[in-house]
């Protein structure tokens, strides 16, 4: 099957481990996201698989075949691995119109002059850029280079798809068409892709699977919705989006059917969420709190959570920042006058609900919608 | 991964050895060339120091040559060389500064035909005005003299070519537009918020100019300055022809009498002489290491920043005619007494009756200057060629790749650099001579092909490395990924789009084998002979007439392959790989991203 195999890989530069013993695997037809922030390795391993770097150690399989074995010496030229890879920068040639630029990966394959200009006239029409093969690439706006470079990776029917970044040149707006863009060519296609950003959000549309790294190594691998609800540690959780993060330490933990419970007790305020299986009594917790899932409300009664399991807090709501369509509050909640800090919360709220500034509120949350992990 | 199939691993196995087994090959023989080229000539001239007959005959080995140097007549031309070089590079400096000031920051009019104008006498071959300068400037029957006498009455010539003023003089003239060069491009991309800052902190323009402007040139100005001292410290010509007839002599001019103008040619001690001035210059390349951090030259990268222009008013006329009376003494005059003296009789006598075209026919009669320029043209287009070939590849290995053995080439490609053509040539003379089994280039015109090749290798090396320096990583690894192999890969991508670079690399050291004199006159064998040797037997023998029509069918050439050169360097300046250009600027598009993606040593990135 034509997938992705990268077995214990690790890159060096002098004393530096970008990359450090890094194992994925992606099946035929899926598309996994490297997602870190700059400098975690993710593109490091994306050029190694793409040949552009040497490994130090580990394997690669490219479609059943030993790319790369730094321990049997194995490594195969950048050009006969058989790869469409997209650049952050497109690396669309300056000196060749927009045809040559697509034509190439078939010139140097040696196909008839027929049968180029066939497939490259296809491939063109799948990127809707057919009425610009004869212009020059440089007179080409960022969203046309964009895809003049992906109809250059994917004219000599590639095994793999590799992807470095390639909307994060683009303004918002068109961003956010390609990424849906690529996604359904990608499926139509039914190519397998290794894909490479730090945008969480980007991530999140595209994949089939996540790989989240940092410093080299990577912390978790999932669907979207598990890396997003489920985050297997801190630096993860702290990834995607800006979450309260709050210290506790467990108090009683109750096994449920898929999952536990936990009692947490943290500086001025404790209650029940969820939290992986292995979790015990006594270990030292972060409780990831998403902003949005809270609820906010003046008064107590309002608040509350029907009996189900969760968190409460009570405090001050301090300041108001209006997105628009979300109101965010930073309350001000737990060790009041205890000598420790105040604990600040924050909330994002619809824009219907208002809360003047000073109030007293009370924040409730479900235990389900919590995650507890450990440091 | 169960199902992976013993066949293609076995296939991608062999694929790699071959590849691998080509790349250190390759490399090896990109070394051994260097060697030869430069490392060779070089340890050759330590033998020839120690050997006591000349190049080819058996002889011993002793000190001689050291002990024949420490005399008191070197000594003097030591201080000749030095104090010459010292005052024509300060004078030249001044002069530049304020060329390069007139044109890149004032409000004179026609700045950019000024810009032209001025580095014009940068491409005329100084053996060329040497001639015209030895015709305009001689004390009896220079053309400057006759109207002096003429106008005074004086009996006294105003001016004479032949002295220690004479030859800085010639000096400066190639000197000044090459500091122009340096200097003007630094002064126009300085980042005018800088000066700006500095107005509405309170300076004046005069401070400004003073404190932050000249501040901000100051390692250019001294990287400049050093440079054009160390070109001064190995040049010939202007010694040579105004030098040397009066007993002024310099390292350079001293290595050419010891081997062709005593009876018994001393090669011992000329060879000796050649390390001495290595020496010399290894000190002051040394020593500009020293000052610029590793650097050879400092260079002030900028966007195109558009400026500040000082606002003249009624002087900005003054400052016009001073780059126009510039280039009026510079180049006018020169090429005026060139075909002037082309058709008079006798060199001097300016008088109706003496108009003839004879110098024409004769030169057009002669075989000897038409074997010279088809030899310059073959060895000028087919050595450009090769260094350029040689330059991109070493350039490639320098910037693009993290081989272990690119220092070494990095080292032996610079050498040169340092080497005087007159000590390159002795070098070579050396070299041939002991040339291992039956391959034999002296007496061949390839003798003076590897020389020049040599010669013109620091440079190509440069250009090309700049150039690939600017493309983007991705362009390359993005060709290499989609299926083509390297040197498809080097062909389509990088030389594509280094073309321009690669041409006007061509041009220039077209010119510096056109202009070549000093290592030509040692290496040239007759029927092997070039321009300039050819110039200059002429020129000793007294031929003004002849002299100045070669010299005038040289000048074409030069202007010709100006020309184009300025038509490459304009397209290049237009062309897309190029960041900031106006024509980018203009177009409502992004160019797009192919500015220098990373550090062209790569690192940890994610």
């Amino acid at each position: 099957m034509p997938g992705v195999t990268v077995d214990g890989v690790s890159k060096h530069f002098g004393a530096v481990r970008a990359v450090d013993r890094v194992s994925l695997d992606v099946a035929d037809g899926r598309l996994l996201t490297l997602l870190g922030p700059s400098g975690c390795g993710k593109t490091t391993t994306l050029r190694m698989i793409a040949g552009l770097e040497h490994n130090d150690a580990g394997r690669i399989v490219i479609a059943d075949r030993v790319v790369s074995d730094a321990a049997a010496g194995v490594f195969v030229a950048p050009e006969r691995r058989e790869i469409g890879m997209v650049f952050q920068s497109y690396a669309i040639w300056p000196h060749m119109t927009v045809f040559a630029n697509v034509a190439y990966p078939l010139e140097v394959r040696r196909l008839t002059r027929t049968a180029v200009i066939e497939r490259v006239g296809e491939v063109l029409r799948l990127m809707q850029m057919e009425h610009l093969a004869t212009r020059q690439a440089t007179m080409l706006s960022g969203g046309q280079q964009q895809r003049v470079a992906i109809a250059r990776a994917l004219v000599f029917q590639p095994r793999v798809l590799l992807m470095d970044e390639p909307l994060s040149n683009l303004d918002a707006q068109l961003r956010e068409q390609m990424r849906l863009e690529i996604r359904a060519l990608q499926q139509r296609l039914g190519i397998t892709t290794v894909y490479v950003t730090h945008d969480q959000e980007e991530a999140m549309v595209l994949s089939d699977e996540i790989a989240v790294m940092h410093e080299g190594r990577v912390l978790q691998r999932a669907d979207p919705q598990t890396v997003y609800a489920r985050p297997a540690s801190r630096t993860v959780a702290a990834f995607f989006g800006a979450p309260n993060l709050l210290a506790a330490k467990v108090r009683e933990v109750r096994r449920e059917g898929d999952g536990a419970l936990a009692r947490v007790d943290g500086e001025g305020w404790e209650g029940w969420g969820a939290a992986p299986d292995d979790v015990c009594e006594g270990d030292a917790v972060t409780v990831v709190v998403r902003p949005e899932i809270i609820r906010i409300a003046t008064d107590a009664a309002g608040a509350g959570n029907g009996g189900r399991p969760g968190i409460a807090w009570r405090g001050v709501a301090r300041q108001r920042i209006f997105r628009g369509a979300r109101n965010l509050y930073t309350v001000e909640t737990g060790a009041h006058g205890g000598g420790l800090a105040a604990l600040r919360v924050t909330v994002d709220a619809p824009p219907d609900q208002t809360v003047a500034l000073g109030s007293a509120v009370t924040l409730t949350v479900d235990a389900a919608q919590t995650w507890a992990v450990r440091d | 991964m169960s199902s992976i199939t013993v066949g293609t691993r076995v296939e991608t196995a062999r694929g790699l050895a071959s590849g691998r087994l080509a790349r250190n090959v390759a490399l090896g023989a990109l070394v051994a060339l260097l060697l030869f080229l430069t490392a060779y000539p070089l340890a050759m001239l330590v033998y020839g120091s120690l050997h006591t007959t000349p190049p080819g005959e058996a002889g011993t080995f002793n000190l001689d040559g050291y002990r024949a140097m420490l005399t008191r007549t070197n000594a003097v031309v030591l201080l000749n060389t030095i104090g010459l070089s010292l005052v024509k590079t300060g004078l030249a400096m001044v002069l530049a500064l304020f060329l390069a000031w007139i044109v890149a920051r004032t409000d004179t009019p026609y700045r950019e035909t000024l810009e032209v104008l001025v580095t014009l006498p940068f491409y005329i071959p100084p053996i060329l005005t040497a001639m015209a300068w030895g015709m305009l400037a001689t004390p009896k029957g220079g053309v400057i003299n006759l109207a002096w006498t003429g106008l005074t009455g004086s009996r006294e010539p105003l001016v004479n070519i032949y002295s220690y003023g004479g030859v800085v003089w010639h000096m400066m003239q190639y000197s000044t537009p090459f500091l122009f060069l340096l200097m003007v491009g630094a002064f126009k991309s300085m980042d005018p918020a800088l000066e700006e800052s500095s107005r509405t902190s309170g300076a004046t323009a005069f401070t400004t100019f003073r404190r932050v402007t000249l501040g901000l040139m100051l390692p250019v100005t001294t990287s400049a300055f050093l440079l054009s001292f160390i070109r001064g410290v190995e040049s010939f010509e202007s010694a040579l022809i105004f030098g040397s007839p009066v007993g002024i002599e310099v390292i350079t001019t001293e290595i050419y009498h010891l081997i062709h103008h005593t009876n018994r040619p001393d090669y011992q001690q000329a060879t000796a002489l050649a390390l001495g001035i290595m020496v010399l210059m290894f000190l002051l390349v040394a020593w500009q290491w020293r000052l610029l951090g590793g650097r050879s030259f400092f260079t002030v990268t900028g966007k195109g920043y558009t400026p500040r222009v000082a606002r003249l008013g009624r002087w900005r006329w003054a400052t016009f005619a001073f780059c126009v009376l510039f280039f009026v003494v510079t180049v006018v005059l020169p090429v005026g007494q060139l075909i002037v003296s082309s058709f008079f009789k006798f060199f001097g006598f300016y008088r109706w009756s003496m108009v003839t075209t004879d110098h024409y026919f004769t030169v057009w009669n002669n075989r000897l200057v038409w074997r010279a320029l088809a030899n310059t043209l073959l060895l000028g287009v087919l050595g450009a060629t090769a260094t350029m070939m040689l330059g991109g590849l070493i350039a490639y290995v320098l910037v693009r790749t993290r081989f272990g053995i690119r220092r070494a080439l990095e080292v032996l490609a610079w050498l040169p650099w340092m080497m005087p053509g007159m000590v390159l040539g002795i070098g070579f003379l050396w070299a041939y001579a002991l040339m291992p089994g039956p391959v034999q280039l002296y007496g061949t015109l390839w003798a003076l092909g590897v020389a020049y090749v040599t010669l013109g290798t620091p440079l190509a090396v440069r250009t090309m490395a700049g150039a690939f320096a600017q493309l983007a990583h991705d362009l390359e690894e993005c060709s290499r990924v989609h299926g083509a192999p390297w040197w498809t890969t080097f062909r389509r991508i990088l030389l594509a789009l280094a073309w321009p670079a690669f041409a006007v690399g061509w041009i220039l050291i077209f010119f510096i084998i056109l202009r070549e004199l000093s290592a030509s006159i040692l290496l040239y064998s007759v029927g092997n002979e070039v321009l300039s040797v050819v110039i200059m037997r002429l020129w000793t023998e007294g031929k003004a007439g002849q002299v100045s029509v070669i010299a005038l069918v040289m000048l074409a050439l030069v202007f010709l392959f100006r020309f184009a050169e300025q038509r490459f360097t304009r397209r290049g300046t237009s062309s897309p790989f190029r960041r900031s250009s106006p024509a980018d600027a203009g177009s409502s598009l992004p160019p797009p991203r192919i500015a220098r993606a990373k550090p062209a040593l790569g690192g940890p990135e994610c």
